[in-house]
């Protein structure tokens, strides 16, 4: 659940900064098993908007992939890519 | 060429086409077609323009790539037309003949490419993230990249908008900026190899460098500057700690030429360490019984620990170079007698500058240089409980006086003829050695060592006060008369100045401060085998500086043994980044306070020579290296480089001027997007889930960001799709008066598409009134609201965040009821006004281009004559003149395209 936002949003360029560090963490939590943006969230402390733009920056270079279909609450999990 | 007319400028184009959107690809290939030769310019790697980017085009909903690929692939192919991407255009001037004298440049992409296969590695590899524009910022790129899928031409490019300030101030251009960036991306073995190709003393620098780099940092300017350092201290630890020898041996091909380099402090030794990857024979004569220099001897082992020297030396003797220790050498002509090609003369500056006062001479009064030698070589004087004077204010003053209390010292004291702010040392030096019991003695100089049986037991000191600035600008300190005191002392340590180590050598080759002659750029002597660097060339500087002056050296003597010209530019370094800029841009950048790098205690300092300063651990390494502010976009960390089959990486690639004459010119340079954000109530950019049209068109697109249309917040499937039309259009407040023309049928498209992709999800379209005005634009409408689309008559307000995560909209209910409403929303579109891009203004130097009341460019008779504007032969195309959709754009650049021939034909140029 994102919070109540009063002022204005971290910038996407500050956030762009973590990617490289969260992205290891991000593959550390997946390793143990597929989880949902909110999930990964919690595991990270990190804001659910973040956790979004770290995870899809590592699904365009092929890092993760979603599984089927989102679930009842709306939200798809995501595993890592299993390399050959 | 065409054939020029009598009197006439040949023509490199016929026509010019500026701007590769819709229109100007159409203009382009319709009068590529009629046989004229067209170049085609854009600013960007890509053309394809904003159109590319959209999901599908209304009313018909085909696919917008399916659209607007063929015209990228028509104008890429078409054998009159010439793409010019990542160009642009700074001036435009109407010559008499009618024709167009043009200035551009091509932009530096930092890849060739002709060589480029658009596989995308580099972009897979870069380790710089930052706001992806072509997904209007919904996710992350990386400075290296490809525009987006369908780019054409599909070719890299790498962001740089100058040398970071870390990289430009550091004397040797180490890349702090890439090993820093590499470190955060956890590549540390890389980091380290990255380190090794501006300079091979990683652990030393790591520990004893001044760090310059940190003294430009522009994080500096905010929570306090990057400890680059401390990050390069981490990742030398623990490349030494894994490799205990470096992992490479000699270079396979060994070449003939021997050199011979004569001092193996850091000068030497990285000259050493460029010359033998070069395949040169290289041997180093060391007076010393040890290697190392100033790095051996000159510097405190709590400062840099013997072992890390040692160890960076085998970065240099695993190439295969030889040191020989206990080696003076006396004579030139001898080397070359022995068969050395080349010489290189790297002998420091650690002679000591004397004192003229009576006592020089007691037994107890001795040089820094030679009471720091004895305590690296473990034969330091007994100097406990006793008082120790080390005179001067320098940094070579603190490393005596801090090595004095670890040897147990009674007392230190730092005796300087000017003030606390006047002293030359680092104030961090001074600190740390107040912190450690060291007495500061200022205001003062000695006139007296004073004797007993001929050894000190003695200072007579006077007091000194500041005059005016001497030459160097500071103030200058003059004596007080009758001031003189006398302090019991006995040991006094000079740290006055360093004389350059070249008695040996003959005067001819010296200035009259004793330094060696040579060249500022090459190095090279007034003999042309010989070749002189480091502190006995500069007098003493930094560490840093002595590794950059051998690996300059190295590169010219390198040339010179392969019989290339001197005559060649060393080390290509960008203009330093405007560190306002990034600072700029980082106005929305949380605080990221300094990482403290561990260290021992003052009291746990006193007792031990053990590194006062520990090592950060990966994490905090990491940690600190996310402080980076990527100043010069790209980082230089140069793994691109490592992964490109093609080799097409170059970052030696400058931007390249083009002047061309062209007969007839079509600005087709389109329009911008009203910032949202610029509609405060309505919570853009204080909301996750407030997005713009085209940041929803991405998300509706075959290439979208996300896997599914999902919300920003959270990745969530979004159930309540609210899409607000006029936001900044029709709106007097943004002093955007123009209805946008297109936001209606463009809000109807997405609804539908929504409704496709997200069946179980309410899209609601909140709308001042619906303008269908175009063909099948009405059913197009009507299909939405019989799909379920429901049509809101009514103004939003105002958007807040619910504590659900949602957004309620506050409007006002414009039919029905009437009144004031809320309504309960999980994703709102805010469908933007467009404003007109007014750069298009200042390519004609040739006089004024004429705007309309909107800014955009004015047609002079858009009924009979339009695309044409008040130049003569310079026309417009498409939604430069104000939006329109794409039909009307491809019939607008028809009409651009023939005009621009008709003009040809009658200034008698083209085809």
């Amino acid at each position: 659940m994102s919070d109540i936002q009063t002022t204005r949003l971290r910038a996407m360029l500050d956030i762009a900064q973590d990617e490289m560090i969260m992205r290891d963490r991000i593959a550390d939590l997946l390793a143990d098993g597929r989880r949902t943006i909110p999930e990964l969230a919690e595991a990270l402390g990190a804001p659910t908007r973040e956790v979004t733009v770290w995870l899809f920056g590592m699904r365009r270079y092929g890092l993760v992939e979603e599984i089927g279909r989102a679930d009842v609450d709306g939200y798809f999990q995501y595993e890592l890519v299993k390399r050959r | 060429m065409s054939k020029p007319d009598e009197g006439r400028r040949p023509l490199d184009y016929d026509v010019m086409v500026v701007g590769a959107g819709v229109a100007g690809m159409e203009t382009a290939a319709s009068m590529g077609d009629m046989g004229y030769r067209v170049l085609l310019v854009d600013k960007n790697a890509s053309v394809g323009g904003r159109a590319i980017l959209l999901s599908k085009v209304f009313p018909t909903l085909d696919c917008a790539s399916c659209i607007v690929t063929p015209k990228m692939a028509s104008v890429s192919h078409h054998p009159n037309v010439q793409l010019m991407t990542y160009s642009e255009v700074d001036s435009i001037v109407r010559n008499a003949d009618g024709s167009f004298a043009v200035d551009l440049h091509k932009k530096a992409s930092y890849v060739d490419f002709d060589a480029c296969t658009g596989c995308g590695k580099c972009e897979e590899i870069c380790t710089v993230s930052v706001a992806d524009e072509f997904n209007y910022d919904l996710v992350t790129r990386r400075i290296a990249h490809i525009p987006f899928p369908q780019a054409v031409p599909k070719k890299a490019v790498i962001d740089r908008r100058g040398e970071a300030p870390c990289t430009f101030t550091c004397p040797a251009n180490v890349k702090a900026s890439g090993y820093v960036s590499l470190v955060r991306a956890g590549r540390y073995e890389e980091a380290f190899n990255l380190h090794l190709e501006n300079a091979p003393l990683v652990g030393s620098l790591a520990r004893a460098c001044y760090a310059p780099c940190e003294g430009d940092c522009t994080r500096g300017d905010k929570e306090g500057t990057v400890h680059i350092r401390g990050i390069k201290r981490f990742l030398a630890d623990r490349y030494y700690a894994e490799h205990s020898e470096p992992e490479y041996g000699p270079v396979e091909t060994q070449l003939a030429t021997r050199v011979a380099i004569v001092g193996s402090g850091p000068a030497g030794l990285s000259a050493a360490f460029y010359l033998a990857r070069e395949g040169h024979q290289v041997t180093i004569f060391e007076a010393d019984a040890e290697a190392g220099g100033m790095l051996r001897t000159g510097i405190p082992p709590y400062r840099l620990p013997k072992a890390v020297v040692d160890r960076d030396i085998k970065n240099v003797t695993a190439l295969g170079v030889e040191i020989r220790t206990g080696q003076r050498v006396a004579s030139l002509p001898d080397l070359k007698a022995h068969g050395f090609d080349a010489v290189l003369l790297a002998t420091g500056a650690s002679d000591q500058n004397g004192l003229a006062v009576e006592g020089r001479d007691l037994d107890g009064v001795v040089g820094c240089m030679k009471f720091l030698h004895d305590v690296n070589l473990g034969a330091a004087p007994d100097v406990r409980g006793k008082t120790v004077m080390v005179i001067g204010g320098g940094n070579s003053a603190m490393d005596p006086a801090r090595a004095a209390v670890r040897l147990g010292a009674g007392r230190v004291i730092i005796n300087y003829r000017r003030g606390r702010k006047e002293m030359p040392a680092h104030d961090w030096e001074v600190e740390g050695a107040v912190e450690e019991g060291v007495d500061l003695m200022l205001m003062s100089t000695p006139t007296r060592f004073i004797g007993e049986n001929g050894k000190l037991v003695a200072v007579e000191c006077i007091r000194m006060e500041l005059g005016e600035p001497d030459a160097s600008g500071r103030r200058r300190p003059i004596p007080v008369a009758g001031s003189e005191t006398v302090v019991p002392v006995d040991v006094a340590v000079l740290a006055i100045g360093l004389l350059p180590s070249t008695s040996t050598f003959d005067r001819s080759m010296k200035s009259g401060k004793g330094l060696l002659v040579a060249d500022p750029h090459t190095r090279q002597t007034a003999d042309p085998d010989v070749f002189a660097c480091g502190d006995c060339v500069t007098a003493p500087t930094m560490i840093i500086n002595a590794v950059a002056e051998g690996r300059r050296a190295a590169f010219y003597m390198d040339r010179r043994l392969k019989g290339l010209s001197l005559d060649a530019p060393f080390d290509g370094v960008l203009p330093k980044t405007d560190k306002s800029i990034v600072l700029e841009e980082a106005k929305g950048f949380v605080k990221r306070s300094p990482v403290v790098q561990p260290a021992l205690t003052v009291e746990e300092r006193r007792q031990t020579f053990a590194c006062y300063e520990k090592a950060m651990s990966e994490e905090e390494a990491r940690q600190e290296a996310l402080r980076c502010m990527n100043c010069g976009e790209c980082s230089q960390c140069m793994e691109c480089v490592s992964v490109c089959a093609p080799k097409c990486i170059d970052f030696s690639q400058k931007p390249t001027p083009v002047s061309l004459n062209v007969g007839s010119v079509v600005v087709s340079t389109g329009f911008k997007i009203l910032d949202p954000a610029t509609k405060a109530l309505l919570g853009y950019g204080r909301y996750p889930d407030v997005i713009s049209g085209p940041q929803m068109d991405r998300l509706l697109a075959p290439t979208r960001p996300f896997n599914a249309v999902l919300r920003p917040s959270d990745g969530k499937e979004p159930e309540r799709i609210a899409i607000i039309l006029c936001v900044g259009s029709r709106d007097q407040t943004v002093c955007n008066p123009l209805c946008c023309r297109i936001g209606c049928m463009y809000a109807i498209k997405q609804a539908q598409l929504a409704m496709g992709a997200l069946p179980m999800a309410d899209v609601t379209i909140y709308t001042i009134d619906i303008r269908a005005f175009g063909k099948g634009y009405n059913e197009f409408y009507e299909q939405a609201r019989s799909m379920g689309v429901e049509f809101i008559k009514g103004k939003v307000a105002r958007i807040e965040q619910l504590e659900n995560g949602n957004l309620a909209l506050h409007y006002e209910d414009m039919l029905g009821e009437g009144g004031r409403k809320v309504r309960e929303h999980d994703l709102v579109v805010l469908t933007v006004g467009f404003l007109p891009n007014t750069d298009v203004f200042s390519l004609y130097k040739g006089g004024e281009l004429a705007a309309d009341d909107f800014g955009y460019v004015r047609e002079v008779d858009p009924i009979s004559e339009p695309a044409r504007t008040n130049v003569d032969g310079l026309y417009v195309a498409g939604t430069a003149i104000g939006v329109m959709d794409i039909p009307d754009t491809v019939l607008h650049s028809g009409a651009a395209a023939t005009q621009a021939a008709a003009y040809l034909q009658r200034i008698g140029g083209g085809q």
